[in-house]
């Protein structure tokens, strides 16, 4: 059965669930960074602060830090600010709505690095603030006075530590969560199977892997899946990467892509696999917000959903991002119809079926 | 004989010379100390010097070591009470008054003491002026009767008025009206800019366009515009924050409109948010020193009687910090060039912090 729930009536269903959890506040602050925990940082203050989180001026409960930036006399200040949800489904709409829809300015999805950190991260334009989110729990850290490129590392390496530090305190709830996410994972072999021929090809020429990691991908306000989300580097500037998601339905990849494509961008990054019909203007929008330093789309083909991604800090050659995505969806399509093939009756042998529970017949 | 003869006419003397009437006079009156907002009528209005600091009364104390701002809705009546101190025996009350440079007089009362100390309330012979403004004055304290007896007679240098002490300057804002929320108590903090800037006004639209103007002026030497920040998250205006950083968005500029407008006494002023995403014609945004162009997910100005006020930017076409403008038939043309654009969500800032 389809599910139609719309974005709106999600973020509603997430602001109920968070209504029935306001004690969570107080356990946030084992998620905060003690004042010995970041060097080259003094921490200069510790309060309650408000995350937007939601239409009609929503706002969710968190801490908020000021770390004074050792041996800067200019008032540079890193602000961090803390979040616990009581869900990590809660947490991605929160924390994205927070992200994309709360300021004028867009922050977009990705880091000033190229690479996606933890479940999800988000980027001003101009570099100088990440949204990091893990499990259930949300940081926004940015140094919102005289932010200087150089400053870029210094932020990566704050968040890089702040993940570990959720990394270390998340609840055995949420990675029991995450257990039973991963019994609907795409095999790592059928992972490759749809990457291998992109990433061996003249494209990702010179590209070497760089991590993995079990993404997440919110379908409602109780339900994830779980994805691949493997990246590759070349020299320290460029960064390509796929996240590669099943779903158990076609609506429910609909519906997850939809979700990420309208929180990745303020105008919507979701394509059209097939077609790719929208992709110029998507492609032009994000020039205009992020500097042409990274582009990302999503697209649906089937039950699967993907995010590619392409970051280059001197700006995404339009012409390769665009054969990428071409390529890919040409490799989920032969994917699916390999699948097809396999499904039809009389076909003998391992299907490498998509569902778990596919039967020949 | 003789000396019965003089002594009389020693007597004889002494009484075509001295009153008939002698008084005792302190050897010593002091102002304790005047308290403006007291709890009686026509008083001053409650103020506060921000967030963490409050104003308490007396208002001017200790020989004015403690000379507190105090605040008036224009055109009000006042009235004030006052402590004294005396030494000199046998004085059990002094009809004190003051007289003014800058404001009204105070009006004589008799002040009874007990154990040299004594209070009274004083009326201003002259109400709070009709307009938005900072002002400023002394009084000029002094008595003119003793024990129930009121000075009447020549030469003046013995029967004129007293001379106690001048107390001031004592500064007072002149405000629109009853301050509303989420400024009912006004930091003075908030006055000193929105009293100055809105000097002379006494309309909540000259309010909120002085308001504005000045915002955008003088916010912009200290603040630069930054949309991915903001220090106003509906409803809460975090404006100690705001006035301790260097950035400012939308949401901040149209919550200083919205709260120091309040803080005056508006009573119909709010903000808007405006819906986008929506690219934007040239603007020059609080505190750029170039114009520029982008896109917004949305906008927040301040908005008064369907009106908008808009402190964050300025609009080019022709060059003006928009206020007092119909946001489809002014505004919207010269800020909107393409994308989605719904303006009718209606913002109340009801804390500040």
């Amino acid at each position: 059965m389809l599910n139609n729930i719309k974005i709106i009536d999600l973020c509603f269903f997430v602001l109920i669930s968070i209504l029935i959890f306001p004690e969570l506040s107080s356990a946030q602050e084992k998620f905060v960074l003690g004042k010995n925990e970041l060097e080259g940082f003094t921490l200069s203050g510790q309060g309650p602060t408000h995350f937007p989180i939601g239409p009609n001026f929503k706002v969710y409960p968190g801490i908020r830090q000021t770390w004074l930036i050792n041996g800067k006399t200019d008032g540079e200040t890193l602000i961090i600010q803390y979040a616990e949800f009581s869900t990590s489904p809660i947490a991605f709409a929160a924390i994205a709505y927070s992200a994309i829809k709360s300021s004028a300015g867009s922050w977009g999805w990705g880091t000033s690095s190229g690479s996606i950190i933890g479940d999800g991260t988000w980027v001003t334009g101009d570099e100088s603030g990440l949204f990091i989110l893990r499990g259930n729990v949300g940081v926004r850290a940015f140094i919102p006075v005289n932010y200087q490129p150089t400053d870029k590392h210094k932020l990566l390496n704050v968040t890089n530590i702040l993940l570990n530090k959720i990394e270390s305190n998340l609840s055995p709830e949420i990675f029991a969560f995450e257990d039973s996410l991963k019994q609907n994972q795409i095999p790592t072999n059928k992972y490759e199977t749809i990457t291998e021929s992109v990433v061996n090809s003249e494209l990702m020429n010179g590209f070497t892997p760089h991590s993995t990691w079990d993404s997440k991908w919110l379908v409602d306000s109780t339900n994830m899946a779980m994805g691949i989300r493997k990246e590759w580097r070349e020299g320290g500037n460029t960064v390509i990467g796929f996240d590669i998601c099943r779903f158990e339905s076609v609506s429910a990849a609909e519906q997850a892509a939809e979700f990420l494509g309208e929180y990745s961008i303020y105008s919507g990054n979701k394509i059209n696999l097939e077609t790719r019909d929208s992709l110029s203007k998507i492609m032009a929008d994000w020039i205009k917000t992020r500097m042409g330093k990274n582009m990302s789309i999503l697209g649906v083909m089937d039950n699967i959903a993907i995010n590619i991604y392409q970051y280059d800090s001197t700006g995404v050659d339009t012409t390769s991002f665009r054969a990428l995505v071409k390529e890919m969806a040409e490799q989920i399509g032969n994917f699916n119809n390999l699948r097809s093939q396999q499904q039809r009756p009389g076909y003998g042998g391992d299907t490498g079926g998509l569902y778990p529970e596919t039967e020949l017949s | 004989m003789k000396i019965c003869l003089f002594t009389l006419g020693v007597i004889y003397s002494l009484s075509i010379t001295l009153p008939a009437n002698a008084w005792d006079y302190p050897t010593s009156v002091d102002v304790d100390w005047i308290e403006f907002n007291h709890s009686s009528s026509n008083n001053s209005v409650d103020i506060r010097v921000n967030y963490s600091t409050n104003i308490t009364e007396p208002e001017w104390d200790n020989g004015g070591s403690t000379n507190e701002k105090i605040a008036y809705v224009k055109n009000q009546s006042v009235k004030v009470q006052a402590r004294f101190v005396i030494q000199g025996q046998s004085i059990y009350s002094l009809k004190v008054g003051a007289s003014s440079s800058g404001f009204g007089d105070l009006d004589y009362e008799w002040v009874l003491f007990e154990d040299n100390e004594g209070q009274a309330y004083f009326d201003c012979d002259a109400s709070v002026p009709g307009t938005v403004d900072i002002r400023s004055f002394r009084w000029d304290w002094d008595y003119i009767g003793v024990n129930g007896d009121v000075f009447v007679g020549q030469p003046p240098e013995y029967y004129g008025p007293k001379a106690i002490e001048t107390t001031g300057t004592h500064t007072y804002y002149t405000l629109l009206g009853t301050p509303q929320s989420p400024m009912t108590e006004p930091w003075t903090v908030v006055l000193n800019y929105a009293c100055d800037w809105a000097a002379n006004q006494s309309t909540e639209s000259g309010v909120a366009t002085k308001i504005t103007e000045n915002a955008y002026t003088v916010f912009g030497n200290s603040h630069t515009y930054n949309g991915y920040y903001t220090k106003a998250v509906p409803p809460t205006f975090y404006l100690t924050d705001f006035l301790n950083v260097n950035r400012a968005d939308c949401q901040d500029m149209s919550a200083i409109v919205q709260v120091f407008t309040k803080a005056v006494g508006g009573t119909n002023i709010t903000a808007l948010r405006i819906e986008g995403a929506f690219a934007y014609k040239s603007i020059l945004p609080v505190g750029a020193s170039q114009w520029q162009t982008g896109t917004w997910n949305f906008h927040q100005v301040g908005w008064l009687l369907s009106k908008v006020y808009d402190a964050c930017l300025k609009l080019a076409n022709p060059v003006r910090i928009p206020v007092d403008e119909n946001i489809n038939n002014e505004y919207k043309p010269d800020l909107f060039d393409s994308g989605d654009w719904e303006a009718d969500t209606s913002i109340n800032y009801t804390t500040v912090y």
